[in-house]
């Protein structure tokens, strides 16, 4: 099995392991198919985190309007981020795979960035962009995707490197968006 | 978190950039011009604002301003494309008829290249597209990876009468441009030699290569060559997505090519690019109605998918720039928006300014979402002498750099100084486009142009990078600057369009008629001299399809 090797690279090795590890398909899939692993993580993860949202609604009524645009944000993940990702890698354009993968660690970042502080979504918006970080970090490994020069091209990135990820900084939300061409 | 509105979101929406009516576009494709009419195709999701599900967009124009979306040209309904219909470029054949060869990703997702052409050439729209049924064409050679072979050429001819294209791809980490002849478009033969490849530079992408007179203003056909003549080898970097050029010599004979400077070749750091923001996947085509050579460019979002979502659209095309040969330094491309855009020009107001050190001044044209700016500075001849000759003044001309040393705030002895775009009135949010002069260790000027867009919003969900590179100012040129600003793109040409700066930007309260343009001078000593036009810009009115919309521009 390559899940080893692959999760090294990556900036969490237990986390990526125990997310690939706990899927059947984990033990015999290559690189992509690790990727396509932990990006049904971050649908279940966006479900999930939908779900508690919706819960939160009645709970936390006072939260609505940050509850509401917590949705919107975790729609996007389901609806936008998690095809276009499993899209591009099906097709051999990982690119914008990694587009839509990064994308899911900051709507979730804008989600919690909504609660001034006191979030009740803190764990489940940290696991989003641990998950976020990691699958990013596989796309580099093996080079689905070449790695990138994220930091020397985009200076002015809050960037907290590991690996040879750019990672999501809560405090100062900036990711890279690139598109690539074909 | 920052919370959008859709009053926000809906005024990023272009008014004279090229952009669908919905959805997701990336790259432009088989640019031409045909019986009276600029056709442009582009790579298109008809489902979705984000990337996927790609077919061939588009799109008529008589001016390469003013457009009528037309229906979907290519689907994705065969094997070998089956995956989608990517990126091609087309050829004119001596009688007239058009060839495009596009890359297709077959149904299991490799990549190939496919032939297709109009079904009806007497049809100016082209509308219908035939598919050759002999496809695909070429596939990845061996030794070259099943998803590493995109994005085929125009073609050219030989001096054996051949047709000759060359397609990007990688050999490692080496970035590599394949070369293959062709008498029928059907059958090719793969050279054994490359156009070119530098070490390093991974994967090409939608490599461009065509001819540039030495002398001459005017573009070439792209099989032009002599003595006259240079090439260009660009390519769109897989690993960085920057678009990277260079001058060279072109080899008929075995159809390889060389730069004229091998320290600044295609993809190195230091290489030339055609844009130093947001600006990917370009593509040239020569246009015979008007003798020059256009540039096409993708330029994507800069804010989160979920504001994509929300504004159910994601990405434009730059206004297309007409390409040359700097003749003055012969050194670099100067590009240029197309003549065509003058005619969205409405209102305008002159200004002749001199700013002193630490000044802002507003300049009062009214709304200023839509505007072009054309500016010429001059720094004060006294200021210049005494930084020159000032031991003290640092030398920080090798140092310096847009990316990396603090923006617009920083100040400097002759810098920075320029306009702020986009901008409220109070300043907090703001673009500011501007020069940056600094001294060199041999007491010589280096001039630096940049647009700062890390103020550009207050929201937190926005990519804000600071853009920008050297200029080449030769001696006795004034600095000059031109600004396109049409809401969420600002386009800059500095020094007549030496060193280009795309930025996307999305402010939240310097919109609509809050949007207003200010003049700045950061410098520290430099008293600055600015003498600008700024003119007020129509929409361009894109149409949807319709056989009145066709007219109406027909008649134009």
């Amino acid at each position: 099995s390559i899940i080893e090797p692959t999760c090294k690279e990556t900036p969490d090795f237990n986390l990526c392991v125990s997310l690939l590890n706990s899927d059947p398909r984990g033990s015999s899939a290559d690189t992509s198919g690790l990727a396509l692993i932990l990006i049904d993580k971050i649908k279940g993860l966006a479900t999930k985190t939908l779900n508690e949202i919706n819960g939160l609604y009645k709970k936390r009524p006072e939260l609505k309007r940050a509850l509401d645009e917590c949705s919107r944000r975790y729609k996007t993940i389901l609806n936008a981020d998690v095809p276009e990702a499993i899209e591009a890698i099906s097709k051999g354009v990982p690119k914008f795979g990694e587009d839509g993968v990064i994308d899911a660690g900051v709507e979730a970042s804008v989600c919690q960035g909504g609660f001034n502080g006191s979030s009740p979504l803190t764990s489940l918006t940290k696991s989003m962009q641990k998950i976020s970080n990691v699958t990013r970090a596989i796309f580099y490994s093996n080079s689905i995707v070449k790695e990138e020069a994220c930091g020397s091209s985009w200076p002015s990135l809050a960037l907290n490197i590991d690996s040879k990820a750019c990672v999501v900084s809560l405090q100062n939300i900036q990711f890279n968006r690139g598109r690539t061409c074909w | 978190a920052f919370e959008w509105n859709n009053s926000m979101l809906s005024w990023q929406r272009t008014a004279f950039h090229f952009q669908p009516e919905q959805n997701w576009m990336n790259d432009p494709n088989g640019p031409l011009f045909y019986k009276g009419w600029y056709h442009f195709f582009y790579q298109y999701n008809p489902n979705a604002a984000v990337w996927g599900d790609i077919v061939w967009g588009h799109a008529v124009s008589r001016d390469l301003i003013h457009w009528v979306h037309l229906p979907i040209a290519m689907v994705a309904d065969q094997w070998y494309d089956s995956n989608g219909v990517w990126t091609g470029s087309a050829t004119f054949l001596p009688d007239g008829s058009i060839v495009m060869l596009y890359t297709g990703s077959t149904d299991k997702a490799v990549q190939v290249q496919n032939l297709a052409y109009p079904e009806d050439p007497n049809d100016p729209l082209l509308l219908k597209w035939v598919k050759f049924p002999g496809n695909p064409v070429l596939v990845p050679p061996p030794g070259i990876l099943p998803k590493d072979f995109r994005d085929p050429t125009t073609a050219w001819k030989t001096s054996e009468g051949k047709w000759r294209i060359t397609i990007g791809s990688k050999l490692n980490k080496t970035g590599i441009s394949l070369v293959y002849d062709t008498i029928d478009f059907k059958t090719y033969e793969k050279l054994d030699t490359l156009l070119h490849r530098v070490p390093n530079t991974g994967m090409w992408e939608c490599v461009d290569f065509y001819p540039v007179s030495k002398t001459a203003g005017n573009g070439l056909d792209t099989s032009v060559n002599g003595p006259d003549v240079k090439h260009i080898v660009k390519a769109s970097m897989d690993d960085t997505r920057f678009d990277h050029y260079a001058v060279g010599t072109y080899f008929d004979s075995n159809g390889t090519w060389i730069p004229d400077d091998p320290t600044i070749d295609v993809g190195m750091t230091a290489s030339l690019r055609y844009d130093y923001g947001k600006f990917y996947a370009s593509k040239s085509f020569y246009d015979q109605n008007k003798g020059r050579r256009v540039l096409w460019s993708w330029i994507g979002e800069s804010d989160s998918e979920a504001s994509d979502v929300q504004k159910g659209w994601s990405s434009l095309q730059g206004i297309p720039r007409t390409v040359v040969l700097d003749t003055k330094t012969g050194k670099n491309l100067v590009q240029w928006p197309v003549e065509e855009i003058k005619s969205l020009r409405l209102s305008s107001k002159q200004f002749d300014l001199e700013v002193g050190p630490g000044s802002v001044v507003p300049v009062d044209v009214g709304s200023a979402a839509q505007l072009d700016i054309e500016a010429e500075f001059e720094i004060n001849k006294e200021s210049l002498d005494k930084i020159i000759g000032n031991a003290s003044v640092v030398a920080e001309a090798e140092e310096f750099s847009c990316e990396k040393s603090g923006g617009s705030t920083v100040r400097g002895a002759l810098g920075p100084f320029g306009f702020s775009v986009l901008a409220t009135e109070s300043l907090s949010e703001q673009t500011p486009v501007y020069f940056y002069v600094a001294k060199g260790k041999d007491s010589e000027l280096k001039t630096f142009f940049c647009t700062d867009t890390s103020r550009s919003s207050v929201a937190n969900d926005v990519v804000k990078p600071i853009y920008g590179s050297v200029v080449p100012v030769l001696k006795g040129e004034k600095l000059t600057m031109r600004i396109l600003v049409d809401h969420s793109i600002v386009e800059a040409f500095g020094q007549g369009g030496r060193t280009c700066i795309t930025s996307r930007v999305y402010p939240t309260t310097a919109i609509y008629g809050a949007a207003k343009l200010f003049l700045f001078n950061n410098a520290l000593d430099a008293t600055v001299t600015a003498s600008f036009t700024v003119w007020q810009m129509n929409s361009a009115f894109i149409h949807p399809y319709s056989d009145e919309a066709v007219r109406a521009l027909s008649r134009t």
